[in-house]
């Protein structure tokens, strides 16, 4: 471990961000390279978002420094302990005197996928048995895939459900939390209300629990920088993420707290009570985190919330919103991408609390995303022939909702582009974007770039149009259908504007319709209207605090 | 016609005799799953699921958490049962028995044409009467070690295996003796439960202080110290971040470097004058020093206070800073301008016990711990899991002893005592109420039923048997299940929680008569209802 690591602690709290959370961590999976030869090239320090362990059989393992709720029977095949941490050959040793009924659950078939990194998992034991030399043993790097991995391409749009469907990496035992008192996809038992939450965390038993685990992660990090917390605002888990934000707050004062509510599209409309719910607990759940988090980043691919939308924003994909694993992958690159100021080696690296603070004047702590996926760079054209090619046009579209692309940009962005090596240019790449971001608007901008573009292979959904390569550039060549796409060039600005409040704007709206005596399941969990009130009070300075 | 089915066309409805066969199939369904549970020869259920995961129990109350149970009336009744462990710690599985045992008996009478409301008034003439019998049978004698060992043993041995049983038993009432204080209610926050997977689960011991799930973070720390002082504090001992930050769009990377390590220099003030403090109190002793921060420790200010032989742990957990008092002494500090002496704990023994990527503090040795760890051991995570909570249920029977004054004889001696003496009650009912008083009599012999059933021995017999002793003796007798002979509880040492019992009456009479009264169930789509 590094001295200069500046170590990241992330929280992912609902089913959703469990969803983008997965995509996240594979895609940095899917860009280590274990090959010592391959680290000069590294430009992420991994070590920021993961830890290195050691399991009960002397193993080192790699695992996030993440702690992730969900619900009951929302993990489908992935055990809650995973298995890194496994004790081999641990004999049953059951020593009870009289009887024991099994009850056993039948054992869930894992899909295509999750055989074959099985396989894969196997296959590396197998290798490290015969001690064989480790030098070039290089774990599944995009060009040099072994070879039962091969070419297959796994179709994964239908058969994924829950997000441990698709995870390809190992998490530590203590990562997976399951919030035991409401299942997953339920009738009976929903976890909608933000008030729920909370009582949740506040339960003795449950507290002791998420204290010993999140201990495990924050007492171990050196130079801790902060926290990123993931969560679905609208149920019961926003409750859950504001608890915890405002114990972290207090307990850790001077690191900053980057919460990224994610809002999955609404693709039906619900009945009128239950989206009230939702938009009350969304309400409460934003007028939390704004007080206690150093950054709020909403981020939805829909460009509304609480009514349906049914539009695709990015013009060289073809993704199906309706389904979590699509629009949760386009979230994931962003999260990946907005986090790399802080988290990339090399001298030009900075810190969490300094990007929050530089892009939060005067508390404004709201903050709006733009991403360009993929960033429409073609092979024989040089970087800044394409910028200047955009004229007006801004490559990017807007994954805050309410928020459009050419938002005036007020207090400062920081810009990043990852994708340097696809591109040449007369200058260097960082100077052309710079130059061409001021032209369009004269607020200050930081720039971060990376030679390399983002990995998006496997599992990572095949929604690309044909047009784009395997390498991620628009061609006239299509690509063949069995080709999946490897990388793409990214560009994300993260920006602090004043539209941003449109969204507390909406929500404020919205309110005055909303009776809260007739929505019995938020005073079921316990909330009055008093403290409704108070929080609609201060969404309302919040949201006059941008009128200014 | 229901007039909800005006309204809603597709609203189900069930009345009357359905109504009530719904409820009485749900409660009887329930107790079967929990009946072969209950008493010391009970079964253990191991629950695997879909993805693999295991888990070890014969706690009714963890058997319940652990079902997602879809009826709606059998998801009422296992809130009652749960809520009974919440507020008693134990009983949830003789809960649900006697539900279901009494809407069992009830559905008899009825369906003979009794009407529920004459029933349920017969319950409640009953229940007041057992629960004046349960006060006249309570033994109350000084709650000293012995009958405290004999109620967490009782409760225990239900749980888990004898031998661990006996083991946990003796931990959690010396647990409970050691955070006593006269006068105050007991806090069992104050023992902490730690989990450690490794060696097997009859290495479980309780430590006479504290034991942290962290270490000190620098290869030079001492990992083991004797005689020590311990200063708890909340002092942050790492570089805070700096108040100009405007730097971001325009400074270097090596510019705002600068800015931090400005920032440095207050942070090794503080770490100073910790060290001048230890160097004060520790010179010419053969004392050491401990520092336990619940803030952070930076690598740096790690390296100082290494150099000075100080073993520093940081980032302590909240709820452990209150016990760290308790169990050493000492004040915890928010600042390090006023130290002295007396806000120091002490320990005789502070050792770090490394297994793995974990590693586990031990405090120890303090004079007159009011905090101590119970520092629970197994193989595999489910082991763990199922010493808990015994555990938890075992420390709430020695608090509940200690809180009732009071204890009952087990091994269903209350139940047979109690049905006797409402047959007699029963007389002096006028009508058809009491009918009910002989239905509640005869649901709570469900408990020595059960009991003789899972071990193996003739129901009837035993009950029989049971019964005529008692009327011979005027004893309050319970069964011996290795025998089925009769025994006297108080003296096999199987004593029961007062108040775990009282509960247990009042609760489970309590939903009974209301599912009894229930004459009509309607489902009129759960969507609408959601909201």
């Amino acid at each position: 471990m590094a001295g200069s690591c500046r170590e990241i602690v992330t929280l992912q709290l609902g089913h959703y961000s469990n969803f983008i959370g997965t995509h996240w961590w594979n895609i940095q999976d899917s860009s280590f390279a274990y090959n010592p030869n391959a680290v000069a090239t590294n430009e992420i320090n991994h070590d920021v978002l993961f830890r290195e362990g050691c399991n009960p059989s002397g193993e080192v393992t790699y695992t996030p420094r993440l702690l992730l709720f969900d619900l009951k029977g929302s993990l489908n095949t992935l055990k809650q302990n995973g298995q890194l941490y496994d004790v081999p050959d641990a004999a049953e040793d059951l020593q009870w005197g009289s009887d024991v009924t099994m009850h056993k659950a039948e054992t869930l078939p894992k899909n295509d996928y999750l055989q074959d990194l099985e396989k894969l998992d196997s296959y590396e034991v197998d290798e490290r048995d015969e001690g064989g030399d480790k030098e070039d043993q290089v774990k599944e790097p995009s060009s040099n895939q072994p070879p039962m991995f091969g070419k297959r391409l796994h179709h994964l749009d239908d058969q994924v459900r829950v997000w441990s469907d698709f995870l390809r990496l190992h998490l530590h035992p203590k990562t997976v939390h399951v919030v035991q008192q409401y299942w997953h996809d339920s009738d009976s038992e929903i976890f909608d209300v933000h008030n729920l939450g909370e009582s949740v965390v506040n339960d003795h038993h449950t507290h002791n629990e998420i204290e010993d685990r999140l201990h495990f992660f924050l007492e171990e990090c050196d130079n801790l920088q902060g926290l990123h917390i993931l969560c679905d605002p609208g149920n019961g888990f926003g409750g859950m993420a504001a608890k915890l934000a405002e114990e972290l707050s207090d307990e850790f004062a001077s690191k900053s707290i980057v919460v990224i509510p994610a809002h999955e599209p609404e693709y039906t409309k619900k009945p009128q009570s239950e989206s009230a719910v939702s938009l009350v607990s969304n309400m409460l759940s934003y007028s939390s985190l704004l007080e206690h988090a150093s950054a709020v980043i909403p981020l939805s691919v829909s460009p509304c919330l609480f009514t349906p939308s049914f539009s695709n924003p990015f013009p060289h994909l073809s993704p199906k919103f309706n389904l979590a694993y699509h629009s949760s992958a386009v979230l994931a690159c962003a999260v990946e991408s907005l986090s790399l100021p802080y988290r990339r080696l090399g001298p030009d690296s900075c810190l969490m609390p300094h990007l929050t603070e530089a892009l939060t004047p005067a508390g404004r702590k709201l903050l709006n995303l733009q991403m360009a996926l993929p960033f429409p760079g073609q092979p024989d054209v040089l970087f800044d022939e394409t910028l200047s090619g955009l004229g007006d046009r801004l490559p990017w579209r807007s994954l805050t909702p309410y928020c459009h692309r050419n938002q005036e940009v007020d207090g400062g962005q920081s810009v990043v582009f990852q994708g340097v090596e696809l591109h040449s240019g007369t200058q260097s790449c960082e100077k052309s974007l710079l130059e061409y971001l001021q032209k369009i608007n004269s607020s200050p901008s930081a720039v971060t770039t990376l030679k390399k573009a983002c990995n998006v292979t496997e599992p990572f959904p095949h929604f690309f149009n044909t047009e784009v390569s395997s390498k991620g550039l628009l061609s006239a060549v299509h690509r063949d259908s069995n080709t999946g796409v490897e990388s793409v060039p990214l560009l994300t600005s993260l920006q602090s504007s004043s539209g941003v409040s449109a969204i507390l704007d909406q929500m404020l709206q919205r309110t005055k319709k909303v009776e809260l005596r007739k929505l019995h399941r938020c005073e079921k969990a316990g909330l009055d209207e008093d403290a409704f009130k108070e929080c609609v009070v201060r969404l309302q300075s919040l949201h006059e605090e941008y009128s200014l | 016609m229901s007039a909800v089915k005006a309204l809603n066309p597709n609203a189900e409805v069930a009345r009357a005799a359905q109504a009530l066969a719904i409820n009485t199939s749900a409660a009887k369904g329930l107790q079967d799953v929990l009946k072969t549970n209950l008493g010391p020869n009970g079964t253990m259920k191991m629950l695997v699921s879909g993805s693999g995961d295991i888990k070890l129990t014969k706690d009714g109350n963890v058997l319940l958490h652990e079902m997602q149970i879809q009826h709606p009336t059998a998801s009422l009744i296992a809130r009652v049962a749960t809520a009974q462990d919440d507020i008693t710690g134990d009983g949830t599985t003789s809960n649900v028995l006697i539900i279901g045992e009494l809407l069992k008996q009830a559905d008899m009478y009825i369906t003979e044409g009794l009407h529920p409301r004459l029933l349920t008034e017969g319950f409640d003439a009953a229940k007041t009467k057992a629960l004046e019998i349960l006060d006249q049978l309570k033994i109350k004698q000084e709650m000293d070690r012995d009958v405290l060992v004999n109620v967490a043993k009782t409760s225990l041995r239900t749980k888990v295996h004898p031998d661990l049983a006996d083991l946990l038993t003796e931990h959690v009432v010396d647990a409970v003796l050691s955070i006593q204080q006269p006068k105050e209610a007991i806090d069992l926050h104050m023992v902490e439960l730690m989990e450690m997977q490794h060696k097997t689960d009859m290495d479980t011991s309780l430590v006479k202080g504290l034991v942290l799930d962290h270490g000190a973070r620098h290869p030079d720390m001492p990992k083991r110290l004797e005689n020590a002082y311990i200063l708890t504090c909340n002092v942050s001992m790492e570089y805070e971040k700096s108040e100009v930050n405007s730097g971001f769009f325009y400074k270097s990377a090596s510019e705002r470097e600068k800015l931090v390590a400005a920032e440095r220099s207050f942070t090794d003030s503080k770490v100073k004058k910790i060290i001048e403090f230890k160097q004060k109190v520790c010179k010419g002793t053969d004392k050491n020093f401990v520092i336990i921060n619940q803030k952070g420790i930076d690598p740096l200010s790690l390296d100082m206070l290494a150099k000075e032989g100080i073993m520093a742990l940081r980032r302590a957990k909240r709820r452990n800073m209150e016990r760290l008092s308790l169990a050493c002494g000492g004040v915890a500090m928010n600042s390090v301008e006023e130290l002295s002496e007396d806000c120091l704990g002490y320990a005789g023994l502070v050792y770090e016990q490394v297994l793995g990527e974990e590693k586990f503090t031990y405090v120890e040795n303090c004079k007159n711990p009011l905090s101590v760890t119970l520092l629970m051991k197994g193989p595999n995570k489910h082991t763990l899991t199922q010493i808990k909570d015994a555990v938890h249920d075992g420390l709430r029977a020695v608090k509940n002893a200690i809180e009732d004054d009071a204890v009952i004889p087990g091994a269903g001696a209350y139940e047979v005592v109690t049905h006797a003496a409402l047959v007699k009650f029963k007389e002096q009912i006028k009508g058809r109420a009491r009918l009910g008083v002989q239905a509640f009599a005869d649901a709570l012999l469900v408990i020595p039923k059960t009991l003789a059933q899972n071990s193996g021995l003739d129901v009837q017999d035993c009950l029989v048997r049971l019964q005529e002793e008692y009327a011979i003796s005027g004893q309050p007798v319970g069964l011996d299940i290795a025998t089925g002979e009769a025994i006297m509880p108080a003296d096999s040492g199987i004593l029961d929680n007062y108040r775990v019992k009282r509960q247990l009456i009042h609760s489970s009479t309590m939903i009974a008569s209301n599912l009894l009264h229930v004459d009509e169930i309607m489902r009129a789509g759960l969507s609408s209802l959601k909201g």
